[in-house]
């Protein structure tokens, strides 16, 4: 009797344990299912793409002129970020105009919701003050930073962008090649996407608007 | 006796062979311009179209203006997901063809300029073919 009241005893506990697997795997079969096969489709954009499930990014401690920047710093809104260095002739502020006059075409209560950054892959000759300067003169609410090579290398790598520093050997001054696609952090600081050149403000402008309207 | 001969021989040959490239007086400058830098700007970039008109090939080879301590001129190309910007010794410019200075293409970097500049102003650009040269005014434009 006492063997069989044991041996219930082992099967009742092996039950509720089995269950209490199940209901767990269940839980989260359920918060994937939520978060994949049930988010709202993702839009489909002019100039980029959205990828299907964003990426953590790893954590990263930048400077601005105004301080420390991290990953804290990407919270609440949309990031687009450009990666470039102020002695960048063409590409750079050729792009950042096209963001600022695509910004101006959204409408006063999207562009809430974005935040735009220009990181400098040239920390050796823009000190955060200098990027600043340069970067508000296309529009006083782009953001700037920029970090030890150490850093951006990793931070580039970890957002999918590439970067090479040479010496031009005519002039001796260094140059640096560079990705120019723009770089779309969601509200959760996530990787969400990418813009891809050959930008245009009006296409720029459309995608930015698809963006600006995914639910959080 | 003979050897000057033959070498004269050989001088009209390559000549006769190679076409002829014209000096700078016949290029002409197109819409030129410089693209209005912002604060901290350390090299600009400037564009035109060239023209030549002649029926011999022209060489572009340097710039330099008094208002920079540089000038080249620079292709640009994508190469492994970054663009790279290379610089370019010498440009060609066909017989009755042109060259085009343009944003994603060739550009002119003008380096340490030595003043700031603002949208109206001129930069005065000469332009190297060999021994001959050109001057062109660029303005300076509003992006």
């Amino acid at each position: 009797m006492n063997g069989c009241r044991h041996w219930m005893s082992r099967n009742l506990v092996a039950r509720r344990s089995a269950l209490g697997v199940g209901a767990a795997l269940l839980l989260l079969l359920g918060v994937w299912a939520n978060k994949t096969l049930l988010a709202p489709t993702l839009p489909v954009l002019e100039s980029g793409v959205l990828l299907p499930v964003s990426r953590q990014i790893q954590a990263f401690s930048l400077v601005s002129d105004t301080g420390p920047f991290t990953p804290t710093d990407l919270l609440g809104h949309w990031t687009l970020i450009f990666a470039g260095f102020t002695h960048c002739p063409e590409v750079c502020p050729t792009t950042l105009a096209q963001i600022k006059t695509a910004k101006a075409m959204l409408g006063p209560e999207p562009v809430k919701r974005l935040m735009v950054l220009f990181l400098s892959l040239d920390p050796e000759r823009d000190t955060p003050e200098r990027l600043a300067r340069y970067t508000r003169h296309f529009d006083p609410d782009f953001r700037s930073a920029t970090g030890t090579n150490a850093q951006l290398d990793s931070l580039a790598a970890n957002l999918g962008l590439v970067f090479l520093k040479q010496i031009d050997p005519q002039s001796g001054q260094p140059v640096i090649d560079h990705s120019a696609q723009l770089v779309l952090i969601n509200p959760d600081g996530r990787l969400a996407g990418y813009l891809i050149p050959p930008f245009s403000p009006e296409t720029l402008a459309a995608d930015l608007k698809s963006i600006l309207k995914i639910s959080p | 006796m003979k050897l000057p001969l033959l070498a004269l021989a050989l001088a009209l040959s390559t000549t006769l062979a190679s076409p002829a490239v014209v000096g700078c007086p016949g290029l002409i400058v197109e819409a030129p311009k410089i693209m209005e830098p912002p604060p901290e700007a350390g090299v600009l970039a400037g564009y035109a179209r060239l023209r030549n008109p002649s029926d011999a090939e022209l060489r572009l080879t340097g710039a330099d203006s008094a208002d920079f301590a540089s000038v080249e001129f620079h292709s640009m190309s994508q190469v492994d997901k970054a663009l790279r910007m290379r610089p370019e010794k010498q440009l060609s410019i066909p017989a009755h063809g042109e060259l085009d200075f343009s944003p994603g293409k060739l550009h002119i970097m003008l380096f340490k300029p030595g003043k700031d500049f603002r949208p109206g102003d001129s930069v005065k650009l000469n332009l190297y073919c060999g021994r001959d040269s050109l001057s062109a005014d660029f303005k300076v434009t509003a992006r």
